[in-house]
């Protein structure tokens, strides 16, 4: 994204084109939730630097620093906030379906990876991946998984001797 | 002489057979990692940083700074071929190097820039010998005030000097240094924000962070755009540039070298800043500045001169005060650390190896690049006709084995993940990671040296005035600022008055 002669960003060009439409608002909606989860862990920051202590200038105490970072963070979360570019830019055309399942699937890896060890788990990944997810063919995505599987075993396991 | 005689330590460090392997495949993984469209250099250290951490220190270092340069080197060619940028120092390049590749002229274009990478890269690493150990010493003798400033001014200008929303940027910064609390305080063993979690008392694993937020998080988003890039009919040509390409080049390659190296040191200077800096001078000194952005190919010399001039600068910061300058440097720095290895200025009397092998390694790096490049160029662009999907699926999968090995935890990889789901948002929503990581980084430096000086103080701010040099910092950071706001208004003022 860059900066137009202006000062402006590309964001408030689209901002100002698409303001009106639904998906625009959605769009806006959403890039406010975001701004406003940052901005409800930087409070959560405030409170447990608060409780471990700030101490004085002259000794700052284990929440001092902390304490200055999230007012700092909380004070541009809301500056954030209150500008028109703050949206979440959704992809037209986007798969909402493929990122979801993408989700999933990083979000197993460490469970499967626990029962099923370091090749099967990465097989697994890598067909859901390029199968499912990338809507690849079979052999294509049997070969690059076993690949896939079978090099990273080797780099990590057998060349760097990494204990998995 | 205490130049030659580390010069001499480091090439003895740099030229064993190992680290001549480790550089070369550093060189290698780097351009080839560097040239695939969306992962720019901090993405590329950021999925390599685990393929380090089993590795000597000083060998650790030397693959990563190849895998560095490398990727600033391989980023050029998707600019070029594709007009997709890499990361924002490519955006310059595709000014006037997608233009070429449009006229058939792609092979003299990747060549010219690979030549003024080269010397660019000579040049910033002959100057940072001569220059570093008497620098190292000066940073001997700044105390925490300075230290404090120097880090604080970089996360500061990285904001400023970036391509996006400083609000934006600024928010990044704080969220970096305050996830960089996370953790048992080093001084009262107080657990901050640990939410429960024994795992987070030593802190968020660097790996796990800086994974998935460039890697991860970039997947996700190429999932979710379902874009693909096709390399159409760009034709290489010929790859020798003619004699005219060269001759209207040497000036602007030696003019680029001395604004990157000088750039490149500076706190949140190097990458963009160099590359448009150089542009921008060059397009001034020019007899024919009409052609820039039509495939000028002393504009486009001079781009890539400066960012590779400004990328081997940006070590000196690191090796000397401790300080990484740019995102990128500041996740060498978390390989230091994890190294057991604290930059700074007692870096080079403590590792002299990983000091000294370090800038010699850069020597040998530079010379592959070029060798590496020219030849190869024809290997290297094949690489982007490799379908998306299957990128992908190599990054996730490497990436998640790659977390899970540096510290042996599952619950690193579930750290990824998460930033991997929260770096896919903040890309979405056009917030830029480079701060994220740099003030994640910087966190630690800043929280302690600040203690300190409140500590040497008694809990007064004069300590920051009444010192000569902190004095100094602050008024140019106030004269930096003072200026960029100036001209930020005239842009605008310009910009109106053109409407």
């Amino acid at each position: 994204m860059s900066e137009t002669p202006d000062g402006s960003t590309t964001a408030d060009f689209e901002e100002h084109r698409t303001s009106s439409s639904p998906g625009s608002r959605r769009e806006r909606v959403t890039g406010l939730a975001a701004v406003a989860v940052i901005a409800a862990f930087f409070i959560f920051c405030i409170t447990e630097s608060v409780s471990a202590g700030v101490g004085r200038l002259s000794g700052p105490g284990s929440g001092f620093w902390p304490l200055v970072v999230a007012v700092a963070g909380l004070l541009c979360s809301i500056a954030v906030f209150l500008m028109p570019s703050a949206r979440f830019r959704s992809a037209g055309g986007g798969s909402l379906s493929s990122l979801l399942l993408g989700c999933l699937s990083l979000a197993a890896f460490p469970f499967v990876y626990y029962y099923l060890g370091l090749p099967l788990t990465s097989f697994i990944l890598s067909m859901i991946l390029l199968k499912v997810i990338g809507r690849e063919g079979w052999v294509l995505s049997g070969i690059v998984s076993a690949a896939l599987a079978g090099g990273t075993y080797w780099v990590f396991v057998v060349l760097l001797r990494v204990p998995m | 002489m205490e130049v030659i005689n580390g010069l001499t330590e480091g090439f003895s460090t740099a030229l064993t057979p190992a680290n001549l392997l480790y550089v070369t495949l550093g060189v290698l993984i780097g351009t080839v990692v560097g040239l695939l469209p969306g992962l720019g250099s901090t993405a590329t250290i950021a999925l390599l940083l685990p393929l380090t951490y089993h590795l000597e220190p000083a060998s650790a270092i030397i693959m990563l700074a190849g895998i560095y340069y490398g990727g600033m080197y391989g980023g050029r060619i998707p600019s070029i071929l594709l007009r997709l940028p890499g990361d924002s120092s490519a955006v310059i390049t595709t000014l006037d190097g997608y233009p070429l590749a449009k006229q058939g002229r792609a092979g003299a274009a990747l060549t010219i820039t690979a030549i003024g990478s080269f010397v660019g890269g000579t040049i910033a690493i002959v100057l940072m010998t001569l220059l570093a150990p008497g620098l190292a010493r000066f940073a001997g003798r700044i105390g925490p005030p300075e230290i404090f400033l120097l880090a604080l001014i970089g996360l500061f200008l990285i904001a400023f000097m970036g391509s996006g929303s400083r609000w934006k940027a600024l928010l990044m910064g704080a969220f970096g240094l305050i996830l960089a609390t996370i953790g048992i305080d080093a001084v009262s063993a107080t657990p901050r924000v640990t939410f429960g979690f024994p795992e987070l008392d030593a802190g968020i694993n660097i790996v796990a962070l800086a994974v998935g937020l460039f890697g991860i998080g970039e997947v996700l988003n190429s999932m979710y755009e379902r874009h693909a890039v096709s390399l159409e009919n760009s034709r290489i040509g010929r790859l020798w540039p003619t004699r005219d390409d060269v001759r209207r080049s040497i000036g602007a390659i030696i003019r680029a070298s001395g604004i990157g190296f000088i750039i490149g040191v500076l706190p949140g200077g190097g990458g963009a800043v160099s590359s448009i800096v150089a542009y921008g001078a060059e397009k001034n000194f020019s007899k024919n500045p009409e052609k820039f952005g039509k495939g000028a190919i002393d504009g486009l010399a001079a781009t890539e001169t400066a960012d590779n001039a400004s990328s081997n600068a940006a070590f000196i910061p690191l090796l000397t005060l401790g300080i990484p300058p740019n995102p990128v440097i500041a996740l060498i720095f978390g390989a230091l650390l994890l190294q057991n290895i604290t930059p700074g200025p007692q870096l080079v009397n403590s590792h002299p190896e990983v000091f000294w092998g370090v800038i010699a390694s850069m020597y040998i790096g530079n010379l592959l690049l070029v060798l590496f490049n020219i030849p190869l160029i024809g290997v290297f662009v094949q690489l982007l006709r490799v379908r998306q999907t299957i990128l992908n699926a190599i990054i996730i999968v490497v990436a998640l084995i790659g977390v899970f090995s540096s510290q042996n935890r599952l619950f690193d990889v579930g750290v990824a993940v998460v930033f991997g789901i929260v770096g896919f948002v903040l890309k979405r929503m056009d917030f830029e990671l480079g701060p994220l990581i740099l003030g994640f980084i910087l966190g630690p430096i800043l929280e302690v040296q600040f203690r300190r000086a409140m500590l040497m103080s008694g809990g007064s701010f004069d300590l920051f005035l009444t010192r000569p040099f902190s004095l100094s910092l602050l008024i140019v950071f106030a004269g930096a600022g003072v200026a960029m706001w100036l001209f930020a208004k005239r842009s605008r003022a310009t910009a109106v008055i053109e409407r």
